[in-house]
C-alpha cells in the first residue's frame, strides 16, 4: 500500500503502469495504494476483473484495467485503450503479461512475486526516459 | 400493464414481458456461456457482438410466447447500470429505438435492485418491506436495507473481490471449469466442508463490506502445496471435493455471518437474496437455517430468476412507472 502510495505520487498524466504477478501476489492491492497515493479513496478500488475497466476521480482520473479475463493484445485494444492510455489519466493495467502487445513503448513494470504467505517481492523498472523520475523518486524515498 | 424488459449487462442477452409487475408472460435468456468456457470468464468483444446477434430473435420470440405484439406494449425497461459497458450500449440502444418508436415510455433499471426484485416476483404480495437484501454475483457482493422495491440504501459491498468472481478464479485454479459457482457447488457435495480451515475475512468489527480476496489467495497457497507434496500429481477428486467444499464453506460463512449482523444494526422482518450465487446450495441452506432461528423470513428466488434475466427488470420497472420515475431518451448507459 505505502510503495504504490509513493508509485502514484510521482506519476501524472498520460502515464502508464503494467502490474504482472501471478494470482494472489497483491496487484489489487497496489492499485490501492497508488490511487491513494493521488488522492482516491483506496475502498473505492475493487478488483476489476470483473468490468474490465474502471475509474476512479482522484487529483487526476485513473484508469484501472484488468486483463484477467482478455485473451490477447486486441482484445485489450478493443476496450478503447489506445485512447485513454493517451489520455489525461494514469493507466493501470493488471494482468499486463496476458496484452504485453496493447502496452505503449514506454511504461513502468512492475512485478509482484510471492516469496510466501506474507512477504511480497516488487520490482520496478521503467521503460522510456519520461518514468527516469520515478525511479529517482523511488531511490530518494530509501 | 405489459412492460418489456429488456437485459444485456453482461453475458446474458434476455428480453421478458412483464404484466402489472409480477405476472411473467416471458422471459427468454440466450445465454452466452458456451462462448464464454474456452476463455474461463465473460470475454467483452464475445459478449457484445452476440448480444447484437441475438438481441432481436429473443425479442420476436418474447413477443410470441407472451402472445402479444409490440403495439400492445405500454412501456420498455432496460438495465443501464452496472455492467459492461459495451454489453449494456446494446440494451440500451434497442430500448431507446423501441420507446421512440412506439412512442412509449422508456424507464432505466439499476442491475443490483433488479436482482432484488427477484425476490419480490417469488414471493408476490407476501414480501414485505422493509428487508435486508444481499446481492451476490460475479461482480457485486452487497448489502441493502431496502425500504420499497424501488428503494435501496448500500450498507456494504466488497473491497476487492465479488464472491462469485472468488469461485470462478477458484474453480478455474482446481480446474473445475467455468461458471465456477456451479462447479463448486457440485463437487462440494461430496467433499468435508471443515477439512482446511481456510481464513474468513470480517474485516474490522461492526463492518458490513465483505473482502474475499485473501480467502482465493489461501485457497491458492493450500492447493499449491498440495501439488508440491505429490511431486505436481493432479490432486485425486476426494482432495479436490474437500478443497472446493472448505472454500466455499468460508464464503458462506462470512455471508451469513454478515447478513446477521446487519440483522442485528437493523432489525427487520425478512432478508431478500439475489445474484447468481444466489443460487448456491450451500448458502441458502445454511442462511434459511439461520433465518428460521430468529423468526426472519427468508426471501429467495428460484435458481432461474437468480441468474441475469429481463423479467426482473421488467418487474421491477412497473414500480419505478407507478412512482413517476421514467427516463429520457437522452439516458445513458454506466460501466
Amino acid at each position: 500500500m505505502s510503495l504504490g502510495q509513493e508509485i502514484g505520487k510521482l506519476l501524472g498524466p498520460g502515464d502508464v503502469i503494467a502490474l504482472f504477478g501471478s494470482l494472489g501476489s497483491g496487484k489489487t492491492t497496489l492499485v490501492k495504494g497508488i490511487a491513494r497515493g493521488l488522492g482516491v479513496d483506496p475502498k473505492v478500488v475493487r478488483s476489476a476483473s470483473f468490468l474490465l475497466m474502471q475509474e476512479y476521480q482522484g487529483r487526476i482520473p485513473i484508469y484501472h484495467f484488468d486483463a484477467y479475463r482478455l485473451e490477447g493484445p486486441e482484445d485489450m485494444s478493443r476496450l478503447g485503450v489506445d485512447e485513454l492510455f493517451w489520455g489525461e489519466g494514469l493507466s493501470i493495467v493488471e494482468w499486463a503479461d496476458r496484452v504485453e502487445g496493447s502496452l505503449p513503448e514506454e511504461y513502468v513494470k512492475i512485478s509482484l512475486f510471492i516469496e510466501s504467505p506474507d512477504k511480497r517481492r516488487i520490482e520496478v523498472s521503467c521503460l522510456g526516459e519520461r518514468y527516469v523520475k520515478v525511479l529517482q523518486g523511488l531511490m530518494a524515498r530509501d | 400493464m405489459l412492460i418489456l424488459g429488456i437485459e444485456t449487462s453482461c453475458d446474458e442477452t434476455s428480453v421478458a414481458v412483464v404484466e402489472d409487475g409480477l405476472s411473467v408472460r416471458s422471459n427468454l435468456v440466450s445465454t452466452q456461456e458456451r462462448l464464454h468456457l474456452k476463455y474461463g470468464g465473460v470475454v467483452p468483444e464475445i459478449a457484445c457482438r452476440a448480444h447484437l446477434e441475438s438481441l432481436l430473435p429473443i425479442l420476436d420470440e418474447a413477443m410470441k410466447t407472451a402472445g402479444i405484439t409490440l403495439n400492445d406494449l405500454d412501456a420498455v425497461a432496460v438495465t443501464t447500470t452496472p455492467g459492461l459497458i459495451g454489453a449494456l450500449l446494446i440494451g440500451v440502444t434497442a430500448a431507446k429505438a423501441l420507446a421512440w418508436t412506439l412512442k412509449i415510455p422508456l424507464i432505466a433499471v439499476h442491475h443490483l435492485h433488479a436482482h432484488i426484485f427477484a425476490a419480490k416476483l417469488e414471493h408476490g404480495k407476501a414480501m414485505e418491506f422493509p428487508c435486508l437484501s444481499l446481492v451476490v454475483s460475479g461482480g457485486h457482493t452487497s448489502l441493502f436495507l431496502s425500504s420499497k422495491e424501488t428503494r435501496h440504501e448500500l450498507l456494504g459491498a466488497t473491497l476487492d473481490d465479488a464472491a462469485g468472481e472468488a469461485f470462478d478464479k477458484v474453480a478455474k485454479l482446481l480446474g473445475l471449469g467455468y461458471p465456477g459457482g456451479p462447479a463448486i457447488d457440485s463437487i462440494a457435495r461430496e467433499g468435508d466442508p471443515a477439512r482446511v480451515p481456510f481464513p474468513r475475512s470480517y474485516l474490522e468489527p461492526g463492518s458490513l463490506d465483505f473482502s474475499f480476496s485473501g480467502l482465493k489467495t489461501a485457497v491458492l497457497y493450500h492447493y499449491q502445496g498440495l501439488v508440491g507434496a505429490r511431486c505436481n500429481v493432479p490432486l485425486p477428486r476426494k482432495e479436490l471435493a474437500d478443497l472446493a467444499a472448505s472454500f466455499q464453506e468460508a464464503v458462506v460463512d462470512v455471508l451469513v455471518e454478515k447478513t446477521l449482523l446487519a440483522l442485528r444494526k437493523y432489525p427487520v422482518k425478512g432478508v431478500a437474496l439475489g445474484g447468481g450465487v444466489a443460487s448456491n446450495s450451500r448458502l441458502r441452506k445454511r442462511l434459511s437455517l439461520a433465518l428460521e432461528g430468529r423468526h426472519i423470513r427468508p426471501y429467495f428466488p428460484p435458481p432461474a430468476l437468480c441468474t441475469d434475466n429481463a423479467a426482473i427488470v421488467a418487474g421491477l420497472a412497473y414500480y419505478k412507472y407507478l412512482e413517476g420515475e421514467l427516463a429520457s431518451l437522452e439516458v445513458e448507459a454506466a460501466a
